[in-house]
């Protein structure tokens, strides 16, 4: 081959090989044309078609190997059809999310080149906008604002609690002092605390007798107690009310 | 050997092979035409049956296959039940892309003897493309051979990038809501 002119005819012959890679093997070519150039690219093109058959064929065996005895058995074959299925849900799901997305992402682009062309749509969106922004920024108050009574709601909810145990209790101890009381009533129907009583009683009664005849005396006396400090000790004395004893 | 396997034999440098599969005659010759004629940059040979199997006297002179085309006329329920005959002496690996259905002469629904559902259906179940078309005119076989050139190239492997895998996917419409 001749030594070319270099650059100048490197150059044009790179850019028919770029061509021709970009073409693949779909080339417009008419066979009838033999020059050198075009039988590089008939070539290069007859290239990539036997690669892809070579890949065909080839999927084709490996596809052929897998299959073996044992995993012919239908609960396997159902079972892989089970999973195939699962899969093909899960594609078909992330595909929608994708989509939804994609949707989402076009529906932001073009409000934000509508906003900024700046003209009169743009401003009836940003008015829309600022309106979100407002609603948006009240509704955050009033959530924190529930929250916060309802967290009142609940300490309120927790004394009563508190409260009503603290009542409970009390009302089991009146209980507790009432059922012990009765079972001291009980006892002093005891024989021998009945005569003791009744002891008592006669004792109180002459005590309370002999300390109102005492202060019968005094008062009829008309002596003024006050004066004197021992009668005035004696006479607050007889003022102990003796039945308190009882 | 009775059953055509699809990749049997080594493929054809820059060449396809076509069987048309279909008991009218006529149907074949003008498709087979058609498709001569049209522009291409490989080669196509075109091999016609009226039936499977094909007869074991010249399997080594023929090519490896990489698409089978079966023509159904609507208006005969023969050439159904020959083509439901023929499709079990196929291999199973060619339903994978390599099989095409035509139904001819859907346009007379007065004439048709063969149900479009029950076509539809058999396409459906065999996971290949269904074409409908009218060999009344020039243009209209024109246009099936086109599709079908189409078709034949992706099949052969002479498109790299695509496989004859997609076109079942490429071909089915995206609307179909039911599916989601």
């Amino acid at each position: 081959m001749e030594f070319p002119e270099p650059l100048g005819d490197m150059q044009e012959l790179s850019r028919e090989l770029h061509r021709v890679s970009l073409l693949g093997a779909c080339g417009q070519e008419s066979p009838e044309e033999e020059a050198p150039e075009l039988h590089l690219h008939r070539l290069l093109r007859l290239r990539e078609q036997v690669k892809h058959q070579r890949l065909e064929v080839q999927a084709v065996n490996e596809a052929s190997e897998e299959i073996s005895p044992e995993a012919l058995s239908s609960e396997k074959l159902s079972e892989i059809a089970k999973e195939l299925l699962k899969d093909i849900e899960d594609v078909k799901v992330s595909f929608q999310n994708k989509t939804m997305v994609l949707q989402r992402m076009q529906i932001v682009n073009a409000l934000l080149s509508k906003i900024q062309e700046a003209n009169g749509e743009s401003k009836l969106i940003q008015e829309k906008f600022t309106h979100i922004l407002m609603l948006s920024s009240s509704v955050m108050n009033l959530q924190q604002e529930t929250r916060d009574l309802e967290e009142k709601m609940y300490d309120i909810r927790k004394k009563r609690l508190v409260l009503k145990e603290q009542g409970s209790a009390k009302m089991l101890e009146i209980q507790t002092m009432k059922s012990n009381w009765k079972a001291n009533r009980e006892e002093m129907k005891n024989e021998k605390i009945k005569r003791l009583h009744k002891v008592l009683k006669e004792e109180i009664d002459s005590v309370t007798v002999l300390q109102n005849v005492f202060q019968n005396i005094i008062l009829a006396s008309h002596v003024d107690w006050a004066k004197y400090p021992q009668l005035k000790d004696i006479v607050l004395r007889l003022e102990t009310n003796a039945s308190s004893f009882v | 050997m009775a059953t055509l396997r699809p990749f049997d034999k080594m493929p054809m440098l820059n060449a396809a092979a076509l069987l048309l599969v279909g008991t009218e005659e006529s149907h074949r010759e003008q498709l087979a035409s058609a498709m001569l004629k049209e522009p291409k940059t490989f080669e196509v040979k075109i091999h016609m049956a009226q039936s499977l199997p094909l007869p074991y006297e010249r399997e080594h002179l023929r090519p490896r296959f990489d698409m089978v085309v079966f023509l159904i006329n609507l208006h005969s329920q023969f050439s159904l039940s020959t083509v439901l005959a023929s499709l079990t002496h196929l291999d199973v690996n060619f339903f994978l892309g390599k099989v095409c259905f035509v139904a001819i002469g859907g346009g007379q629904v007065k004439h048709c003897m063969v149900d479009i559902a029950t076509v539809k259906k058999l396409a459906d179940t065999h996971l290949s493309t269904l074409l409908f078309s009218e060999f009344d005119s020039e243009d209209d076989v024109t246009c099936t051979a086109r599709r079908l050139l189409q078709m034949v190239q992706i099949c052969a492997g002479l498109v790299p990038g695509i496989s004859a895998l997609y076109l079942g996917s490429f071909m089915n419409s995206t609307l179909q809501t039911d599916q989601f």
